[in-house]
């Protein structure tokens, strides 16, 4: 009975040694990783340009102004077009167009009535009203 | 009153150009739509435009003045065998409903489908 009893004890003092073991090394792993890390910082070498300090009225042309008058151009190169060609016609308007003719002669209105084709267009049909 | 504006947009252009080919792919007639100013009396004056279609006889005309709140339908002979001034008469008073409302480009596109369908009836053969 004593031997059954003292095994499951020596065997839980191994693996809590294993456990101290594995969670030691992962922190030592991690402070060297660390340490390393720290140790990249080198000086400038000798052989490059010293970098100018930029002044704030030039970060603020650069970073704020150009970009801002950039977007201004583009919006009104696009939006220039449909400015100049004038609001197009939206339902309850009045109409303020010129006249338009889908489907119509290429001459459009502008060549005017001619009688002898009203007598050859036979017995027309239809409706009119006003609203 | 409301604010003055120009012609048609590409799109409203569409919508009313989409319309006649529908109808003139299903009644087989010829549809045009015009907007703009029709001079008194305006009756005469959408005839006489009807007139200068390619082929008045088979060619329907819807005309608008939107200043002077005016619509026209001219249909030539040949398509007055399929639809009768009545029917004619149906789709003005659409027009108008539509009009009224101030839904120039709807009103148009309906009543050149309403008057195509109404074009497509068939014809009676035997009596």
């Amino acid at each position: 009975m004593s031997h059954t009893s003292s095994r499951p004890a020596r065997t839980d003092l191994r693996r809590g040694l294993a456990r101290g073991l594995v969670r030691g090394g992962a922190a030592g792993s991690l402070l060297a990783l660390i340490g390393l890390s720290a140790g990249a910082y080198a000086d400038e070498p000798v052989g490059w340009e010293s970098v100018q300090s930029v002044s704030g009225l030039q970060f603020f042309l650069v970073l704020l102004l150009i970009p801002l008058g950039l977007a201004i151009v583009i919006s009104l190169v696009v939006a220039l077009p449909s400015v100049i060609r004038g609001s197009s016609y939206e339902n309850g308007e009045i109409w303020a167009g010129d006249d338009e003719w889908f489907g119509g002669p290429k001459d459009g209105v502008e060549k005017g009535t001619d009688p002898a084709r009203l007598e050859s267009a036979g017995e027309q049909g239809g409706a009119g009203a006003r609203y | 009153m409301g604010s003055m504006s120009d012609g048609f947009s590409g799109a409203q252009r569409t919508v009313i150009d989409r319309a006649i080919r529908a109808a003139e792919t299903r009644s087989r007639f010829e549809f045009s739509v015009y907007v703009g100013e029709l001079a008194q009396p305006s009756r005469d004056t959408a005839r006489a435009l009807h007139a200068r279609l390619a082929a008045p006889t088979r060619s329907v005309l819807v005309a608008v003045d939107p200043r002077q709140r005016e619509l026209q339908i001219v249909t030539g002979a040949d398509v007055r065998r399929t639809l009768d001034d009545k029917s004619v008469g149906l789709v003005a008073t659409s027009m108008h409903a539509d009009f009224a409302a101030g839904d120039l480009v709807g009103g148009l596109s309906r009543a050149v489908t309403m008057l195509a369908e109404y074009a497509d009836a068939p014809e009676v053969m035997y009596r």
